[in-house]
């Protein structure tokens, strides 16, 4: 094999290993597709859901109560112990009466630490800094 | 044994039953989409109608075939396939308008809060 030519399929292989690597956005998710795998039927969880204004009242949902602590900070109760279950929570009003237009922030949910039954929810506008949003809540038990 | 030493475990049964259909109930009423950043409904529960957007608003209108006055909605960034999404937010929130009962709003943002578009995966839990 001359020079020339291995050059030349150096150069092949380069460029496809260079159109490879550069395919996407972001490359960590790469690989061999993957089946799906059928496991088994696990247990039916219990969920539970809630839809909190800012101002802490629960809107809808079957919660037991919900208030806002202090300022972006919620505590969500039902009618059980909650410390196993997991939450789910997205911010959003319960209604859009008002036409003023959805406002982006941050979420996050964890156990409460005083209440067995709760659900503690921190909200935070674009710069990390607490703020009252609503929000949705789904929990599963 | 006598009608009455059965009339408990007959009324047992109906509130097992009673407890367990609406337990089916519920779940068929609950629901989700997945749906792509142009607004393309990539896989969807049964009872999801199809849905619309305004590409380039940020702006995503999911319909359900019944009303949703009743449900929370919760909704993450993603996509409907192994690609992955920009960073950004989402909001979720009842309709307005025509059909506003069977919809679910959601919003999506950039890093930087202004409305764009971005696929997501929503749930409705009734």
């Amino acid at each position: 094999m001359g020079l020339r030519r291995s050059f030349a399929l150096g150069t092949l292989l380069a460029a496809a290993l260079g159109a490879t690597a550069g395919a996407g956005p972001n490359n960590d998710n790469r690989g061999p597709a993957v089946p799906g795998i059928a496991l088994p039927p696990g247990p039916t969880p219990t969920t539970y859901d809630a839809v909190i204004d800012r101002s802490g009242n629960l809107q809808k949902g079957n919660a037991s109560s919900a208030f806002k602590a202090v300022t972006g900070k919620y505590i969500v109760e039902f009618s059980r112990d909650m410390t196993q279950c997991i939450y789910v929570g997205t911010l959003g009003r319960a209604t859009t009466d008002g036409g003023e237009p959805a406002r982006p922030g941050m979420i996050s949910v964890v156990r409460s630490s005083g209440f067995s039954d709760g659900v503690f929810v921190e909200t935070r506008d674009l710069r990390g800094r607490l703020h009252d949003f609503g929000f949705h809540l789904v929990v599963a038990c | 044994m006598t009608f009455k030493s059965l009339l408990p475990l007959c009324t047992g049964s109906v509130l097992l039953l009673s407890g367990l259909s609406a337990q089916a109930a519920s779940a068929v009423r609950d629901g989700f989409a997945v749906m792509n950043a142009d607004g393309t409904l990539v896989r969807s529960s049964s009872n999801v109608n199809p849905s619309k957007h305004l590409a380039g608003s940020g702006i995503y209108q999911v319909f359900f075939d019944h009303s949703l006055s009743k449900c929370a909605f919760v909704a993450s960034l993603g996509s409907g396939d192994a690609t992955p999404p920009l960073q950004g937010f989402v909001t979720v929130e009842p309709g307005t308008g025509a059909g506003q009962h069977t919809m679910i709003v959601v919003n999506t943002f950039d890093v930087s809060g202004q409305p764009a578009d971005f696929g997501f995966h929503a749930i409705a839990r009734c």
